[in-house]
C-alpha cells in the first residue's frame, strides 16, 4: 500500500537486472540482482532519482543498497550511483542521508568499484561486507 | 614566493568552465574508442584534451585535478596499448575517474574538501594499472610513441620507469640467490632514485590553499599576507591528500582564529596587517611544512578551562599541565575552543582529522605558540614513496616474505591441502632448495575466475606495502617494503605464466 504523498518506485525486471525496492518502516532499501549493463541504465536513472526523492519526503538517515547478488555493474550504471551521490552532497548538509552498500567480499569488483565510489564522500558512503578473507 | 602570483578568480573560473567542458569530450571519446566507433582524429583529440587538462590543471593549482588527470592519462596510455579492449574494471575506473575530477572542479574555490578521499582513489587507480589483467600486448601502432614519451615535465615516461623496476627487482632477487653486500648497495640506490621519480610538486597546491586563504580574510574583513618561503620540493602522491586537508585547516585557523581584525592588532602595537609565512623544506628523510602567524597566538588559559569542561583533563592535571601538553589537546577529537560553530572552522573538529590524516602517512604535526607572537604549526611528511594495500605472505624460504594485492582474495586452502597445480612462489622466483620450511601451508589466491593454490610459509596477514620500484602489470614480481623491510610483490597471474 502507498503512503500518501510517496513517491511511487517501481521495480526493474528487464534484460539481466533485477532491482526491488522496500520502502516501510522509516527505512528505505534497494536490492539489485543479476547485470547491470546499457540496457539497464535508463530504468537504473529513473529508479534512483525517484529513490532520492522519496528518501527526502521520509527523512531517511540512509538509503540501503543491496549489491551482494549482483553479478557486475558497468561504467555507464555505475556512473547513475556517482551522479546520485552528487545530488545527496549538493544538498544543506542536514538533509543529506547516507548511503550504505552491502557488497560480497568474493567478488572482487564491487571491493574494487564501491571503494572507489566511497573516495568522492567517505562521510556519505559506506560500505558493509558480507564475508572476509585470510588476513582481514 | 608571494601568493599574490596566485592567477585572478576570472581565470580561474574560466579554468573550470573550459575543463567542465573537456571531460564532457573526454568521456564521449572514452566511449568512442572501447566500442570502436571512433576515427583517429578523436582519438588524438582524446589524448589531447587530457594532457591540456592535466597541465592547466597543474598551473592553476588544482594540484588534486592534475593528479587524477595523470592517472587517467596513464589509464589511457595503458587501454591504447592493448587497443582498447580493456576488462570492464578498467572501464568503470576510468568512468569514475571522469566523474571524480568532474566532482573536483564543481567543488567552489576554498570550500571544505571534507569527505573526499583523493589519497583513497588514486591508490585505486593504482590497482587498477598494478593489476590490470594480463592480456596480449599489441604493437602501439594506433597513436604511436606513447611508450616512448616523456610523462611529467621531462620526467621518464611510465614504461622507461617500469623497466627500471624491472632491472630493480632482477638486482634485488639476485642480492638474495648470491648474498653479496655490493648487490644490495645497488639495489638500495636503484630503488631510491626510482621512489623520487614518482613525486610530486607541492608548491602548486601551497599556492592554491594560499590564495584561498587571502580570500577568506577579505570576507572576514581582515588584512592578511600569505608568504611562502621554500623552493618547489616534490612529495609522494600519497600524502598530498593529508598535506591537502591540513593545509585547509591550518590555514583557515590561522586567518579565522590567529590574526586579529586591524584595529585590534594597531592596539597591541602591531601592524593593521598580519602576516602567514607558509615554509617548505627537505630533509634527506622528511618534508617540513610549516605556517606560522602572527597573531594572538594560543589562548592557554582557554585551552586549560576547556579540556576541563570537555572532560579531556581532570581539574588538577590540567592546572598543572604544560603549554605544550595543552596545545596537543587541539588535535584531539571534538576539542574546540569556542562554544559554537562558526561558519569558517566549523567546532574544531578538523584538527582532529588532520593529524589523523598526517599520522596515516606516518608524518606528524605540533603546534607551538607565544603570546601576542602567534601559532606556529609543523607537519612532518615522508618523502616520496606509493603505498598498496597487500595481504603480507610468509614464504617458504627463510628470510623471504611475499606480498600479494588485496584485489586478490587469499583464504586457507580446505584441509591446507595441497593440489596437482600447487605452485611455490620461491621456485617459480627460481630460488634453490635451501633454507626452506620442511611443512608449507597452502593457501587459494583468487580473483573473479582466476584460483592459484600457493604454498607458503606462515599465517597471512593484511598490510599496508611502500612500492619502491613499480614493475609493468605483465610482471610476475616487483619489490616493495612492508615496515621497512624488502617484500616481493607477486602477481599471481602474471606468474603462472
Amino acid at each position: 500500500m502507498t503512503q500518501t504523498g510517496a513517491v511511487e518506485i517501481p521495480s526493474i525486471h528487464s534484460n539481466d537486472l533485477r532491482a526491488e525496492p522496500t520502502v516501510g518502516d522509516g527505512r528505505l532499501e534497494l536490492r539489485f540482482a543479476g547485470s547491470a549493463d546499457s540496457r539497464s541504465l535508463a530504468a537504473i536513472e529513473s529508479m534512483l532519482s525517484r529513490v532520492h526523492e522519496e528518501a527526502l519526503r521520509m527523512k531517511v538517515a540512509e538509503v540501503a543498497v543491496d549489491f551482494r547478488d549482483c553479478d557486475f555493474v558497468n561504467s555507464s550504471c555505475f556512473k547513475a550511483f556517482v551522479v546520485w551521490l552528487e545530488q545527496i552532497q549538493d544538498l544543506s548538509s542536514d538533509s543529506q542521508y547516507r548511503l550504505r552498500f552491502l557488497s560480497d567480499e568474493t567478488k572482487p569488483w564491487q571491493r574494487r568499484s564501491l571503494g572507489a565510489l566511497m573516495c568522492f564522500a567517505v562521510d556519505l558512503v559506506q560500505i558493509e561486507s558480507k564475508s572476509a578473507s585470510v588476513g582481514k | 614566493m608571494s601568493a599574490s602570483d596566485a592567477l585572478p578568480q576570472s581565470l580561474v573560473a574560466q579554468f573550470r568552465a573550459t575543463s567542465l567542458e573537456r571531460l564532457e569530450r573526454i568521456e564521449s571519446a572514452w566511449a568512442g574508442v572501447t566500442q570502436r566507433m571512433t576515427s583517429k582524429e578523436a582519438e588524438s583529440e582524446l589524448f589531447h584534451d587530457v594532457h591540456t587538462l592535466k597541465g592547466e590543471a597543474r598551473l592553476v593549482g588544482f594540484a588534486d585535478v592534475a593528479l587524477i588527470t595523470q592517472r587517467l592519462e596513464e589509464l589511457l596510455f595503458a587501454a591504447r596499448r592493448r587497443r582498447y579492449r580493456v576488462h570492464e574494471d578498467v572501464d568503470v575506473v576510468v568512468t569514475m575517474a571522469i566523474q571524480f575530477v568532474r566532482m573536483l572542479l564543481r567543488k567552489r574555490a576554498g570550500s571544505s574538501q571534507g569527505g573526499i578521499d583523493l589519497n583513497g582513489f588514486l591508490k585505486h587507480i593504482d590497482e587498477v594499472l598494478t593489476e590490470w589483467p594480463r592480456q596480449s600486448e599489441v604493437p602501439d601502432s594506433l597513436g604511436g610513441g606513447a611508450a616512448t614519451r616523456a610523462g611529467d615535465g621531462g620526467k621518464l615516461s611510465v614504461n622507461v620507469r617500469q623497466r627500471f623496476g624491472v632491472a630493480a627487482t632482477e638486482v634485488f632477487l639476485e642480492s638474495l640467490a648470491s648474498p653479496s653486500p655490493r648487490l644490495r648497495r645497488a639495489w638500495e640506490i636503484l630503488s631510491h632514485e626510482l621512489a623520487q621519480l614518482d613525486a610530486v610538486a607541492l608548491m602548486p597546491l601551497v599556492r592554491r590553499h594560499a590564495a584561498s586563504a587571502k580570500d577568506l580574510a577579505v570576507e572576514l574583513g581582515k588584512e592578511v599576507d600569505v608568504a611562502i618561503d621554500g623552493n618547489d620540493v616534490r612529495v609522494g602522491i600519497e600524502v598530498l591528500d593529508s598535506i591537502h586537508t591540513a593545509l585547509v585547516h591550518v590555514l583557515r585557523n590561522a586567518v579565522d582564529h590567529g590574526i586579529e581584525a586591524p584595529d585590534l592588532r594597531a592596539s597591541r602595537g602591531k601592524s593593521r596587517r598580519g602576516t602567514i609565512l607558509v615554509r617548505i623544506k627537505s630533509e634527506p628523510e622528511s618534508v617540513i611544512v610549516t605556517v606560522q602567524d602572527d597573531g594572538a597566538g594560543a589562548d592557554i588559559e582557554r585551552i586549560r578551562e576547556r579540556a576541563v569542561s570537555l572532560g579531556l583533563l581532570p581539574p588538577d592535571t590540567a592546572a598543572e599541565a604544560s603549554d605544550a601538553k595543552l596545545l596537543d589537546l587541539v588535535f584531539a577529537p571534538g576539542f574546540t575552543v569556542r562554544e559554537a560553530a562558526t561558519d569558517v572552522s566549523g567546532r574544531g573538529i578538523g584538527m582532529d582529522a588532520v593529524r589523523s590524516g598526517i599520522e596515516k602517512i606516518r608524518g606528524t604535526i605540533e603546534m607551538k605558540s607565544k603570546p601576542n607572537a602567534g601559532v606556529t604549526v609543523v607537519l612532518r611528511l615522508p618523502q616520496a614513496c606509493k603505498m598498496i594495500d597487500v595481504h603480507r605472505v610468509p614464504s617458504t624460504r627463510k628470510g623471504l616474505v611475499f606480498a600479494i594485492p588485496t584485489t586478490w582474495t587469499v583464504r586457507p586452502s580446505p584441509d591446507n591441502g595441497a593440489t596437482k597445480g600447487t605452485i611455490d612462489p620461491v621456485d617459480v622466483l627460481g630460488f634453490d632448495a635451501s633454507n626452506r620450511t620442511a611443512k608449507p601451508d597452502h593457501v587459494v589466491v583468487s580473483r573473479d575466475r582466476d584460483e592459484y593454490v600457493f604454498a607458503v610459509g606462515g599465517p597471512v596477514t593484511r598490510s599496508a606495502a611502500v612500492r619502491t620500484c613499480p614493475t609493468p602489470p605483465d610482471r610476475g614480481a616487483e619489490i616493495v617494503e612492508i615496515d621497512d623491510e624488502p617484500a616481493v610483490l607477486l602477481r599471481p597471474d602474471a606468474l603462472n605464466g
